[in-house]
């Protein structure tokens, strides 16, 4: 009985134009046009700190090739701990250090030079090391008419610690469309449809039928949780492919958290369908939910640019938990143990609202 | 004795001040047709939704398969298959989904690919239903109430805007139903339904059943006297200024005086044009107990 239902109530989603648009391409419109204009896009320029440690004649050569090369995009005058530590914020993608006895050790037929880089991107090491081997080679050519240049290159991995305040803005972003497409289908296709199904009489036609009003809105919940599953590939999809973040995605936690996002804004949608009689009372009430938890909690923006008095109603709605906890575990990489409140408090919400609209669901309205 | 399937005694439903329903009482025996027939706003549908356990009663007892509705509707429903005069169904399943979802509610359930043939809707499986003709989708949503194989169906108002051929396809279809033994309450404003499907009717208005019976007995006792139409010229008359003239006859003895009446016409030197017998229906029986006409 459940189970054939779901099938059809996903089916009816599929084939639902409208309902594709704002529950999967109207959250990616939201991606391409933040993470286009705050995310970092257009050409591709690794941020590369120089650390000089030596002088001479050499060293300034190779200064000046890096400087005019306009390959990098060079960050100089930073203390070797200031670079590490931009790598490690990820604010950095590698330091290029020429060390103090690079020009006497060059003379003496073999120099070193020190590359830090994230560890997690070793092609990063790998461009600066043959960028700056390759400007190297051209200056001794000219200088001092060397074939070869004796330089070997020591590639240090940092291991980058990860928190949202350091990650970029498409990494922060993304958990927050995908908190808005699971909100678009649970208050949208829940809470619009049932009083559409309730209008076109087919709620009356069921409750002549053994079904029950559980199940009833059990299939709401399953659609939207498996609806979240395919909403959460398709946009971190494109965040990871188009806008190049790099999720730490836990497939079990991950699950976890979409199931509670999914069932959570469902059984909100259950409610304000069961409050609402008629579809325009309930496009009313869906909008009270919607903006609200939109724009209140730290969807767009971090919550500490939030004024204090928002900061404090977000606390309360769903829509920060879910955010918080999927920026948590995509981010951070956050242990269930961590992202286990979080689930508490979306738990609370689900029995909360669940309870709710169970008292207030009703097939047929006497007239 | 025939099982009462439906018993209603001294239903009574009022809507804020409109008394909806002042006092009714019947019985549905088991394989009748049974069909209420009545204008909008006379009761009929309200009584329907009230037996199906949409709506509450204020007052009165309702039975069905002598479970009472309110109490017992959970084992009422398995066996019941109900088309409700408005709703519409899901639009982006198609013909066959709707069937196999709503057959998903039910433990015991019929074939669905005989249900499509019987309702002539094969050729249509896979089409969404948004695309059905009016005549279709009617024909859909009452093979929607066949899913769980029904002892009995409520049709409300089966017929109401179809195209007369779509009309004719569904009393067949009633009529097939009807001789498979399933007992079937029916509603409709359609007298010529009536006199074709029911075993017995109940005519509603204002809230009241004001007769109910075979249709046989009720043209006999209501539906008052058969007509003769008869247009004649007289011919004792000057012929340049003789006309035909309409008489109209009130036959009291079921018809059978037809014949005399006819010669006597003769006698009198009359030349008789045309004749027309009209035998009171349904229709005269409503008008005869009701004041109106029952059309709308």
């Amino acid at each position: 009985m459940l189970v054939k239902f779901i099938i059809y109530r996903i089916k009816m989603f599929l084939r639902d134009k409208l309902a594709l648009f704002w529950t999967i391409v109207f959250p990616l419109l939201f991606v391409f046009i933040f993470c286009g204009i705050l995310g970092r896009s257009g050409e591709f320029k690794l941020n590369v700190a120089l650390v000089v440690q030596d002088s001479g004649s050499i060293v300034d050569q190779l200064v000046q090739g890096l400087e005019k090369g306009e390959i990098f995009k060079l960050n100089e005058g930073l203390s070797l701990e200031e670079a590490k530590e931009g790598v490690e914020k990820g604010r950095i993608d590698a330091v290029l250090v020429i060390p103090k006895d690079f020009s006497s050790s060059l003379f003496a037929g073999g120099a070193n030079l020190i590359v830090y880089y994230d560890k997690t991107r070793t092609q990063n090491a790998q461009i600066v090391s043959s960028v700056f081997q390759q400007l190297a080679l051209e200056i001794s050519k000219k200088t001092l008419g060397l074939k070869k240049f004796p330089v070997e290159v020591d590639l240090e991995g940092i291991a980058r610690k990860r928190s949202i305040e350091n990650a970029s803005y498409s990494a922060f972003f993304i958990p927050g469309a995908l908190t808005v497409a699971l909100m678009s289908m649970g208050l949208f296709g829940v809470g619009g449809g049932i009083p559409h199904e309730r209008e076109k009489g087919l709620l009356r036609k069921l409750a002549t039928t053994p079904l029950k009003k559980l199940y009833y809105g059990l299939a709401f919940m399953f659609q939207s949780a498996i609806v979240a599953l395919v909403q959460a590939i398709i946009i971190i999809g494109i965040g990871a492919l188009i806008f190049k973040v790099s999720f730490l995605i836990k497939p079990l936690d991950l699950t976890v958290i979409l199931i509670f996002g999914g069932v959570i804004f469902a059984s909100l949608g259950f409610l304000i369908g069961s409050i609402a009689k008629t579809s325009k009372a309930a496009e009313g009430l869906i909008n009270v939910f919607y903006f609200p938890m939109m724009f209140l909690s730290p969807v767009f923006f971090p919550a500490s640019l939030l004024p204090p008095v928002i900061r404090k109603i977000s606390t309360v709605l769903p829509s920060t938990y879910l955010v918080n906890v999927l920026r948590k575990s995509l981010i951070m990489g956050s242990s269930f143990g961590q992202i286990f409140p979080d689930l508490i408090a979306l738990g609370i919400w689900i029995l909360g609202t669940a309870l709710l609209a169970s008292f207030i669901f009703h097939w047929a309205e006497e007239r | 004795m025939v099982e009462s399937v439906i018993e209603v005694s001294n239903l009574k439903k009022t809507y804020g001040e409109i008394k909806a329903l002042k006092g009714i009482s019947f019985e549905v025996k088991k394989r009748e047709v049974f069909t209420f027939i009545g204008p909008n706003g006379a009761g009929k549908t309200t009584t329907l939704e009230i037996i199906e356990g949409l709506r509450k009663k204020d007052s009165g007892k309702v039975r069905v398969f002598g479970e009472d509705v309110e109490k017992g509707i959970s084992k009422i429903r398995p066996k019941i298959g109900v088309q409700l005069q408005h709703g519409a169904l899901y639009e982006r399943l198609t013909v066959k989904e709707i069937l196999s979802l709503f057959a998903s509610f039910y433990k015991k359930r019929v074939n669905i690919d005989s249900i499509l043939e019987r309702v002539a809707l094969k050729e249509l499986a896979h089409k969404w239903t948004e695309t059905l003709s009016g005549g279709q989708l009617q024909r859909l949503r009452i093979a929607a109430t066949l899913v769980n194989d029904p002892e009995l169906l409520f049709l409300d108002e089966p017929t109401t805007g179809l195209d007369p051929q779509s009309r004719r396809y569904i009393w067949s279809m009633i009529e097939d139903l009807r001789k498979e033994g399933k007992t079937i309450l029916l509603t409709t404003h359609y007298m010529e339904e009536a006199e074709k499907l029911a075993n017995r009717v109940a005519i509603i208005d204002g809230g009241k059943i004001l007769a109910m019976g075979t249709s046989e007995d009720l043209i006999t006792k209501c539906g008052g006297e058969a007509v003769m139409y008869v247009r004649a010229i007289d011919k004792k008359k000057d012929s340049k200024k003789s006309e035909e003239k309409e008489y109209r006859i009130n036959l009291k003895n079921s018809g059978f005086e037809a014949p005399q009446t006819l010669q006597d016409f003769t006698e009198k030197g009359m030349e008789v044009k045309y004749v027309e017998i009209k035998t009171p229906g349904l229709e005269d029986v409503f008008i005869n107990l009701t004041g109106k006409e029952l059309r709308d």
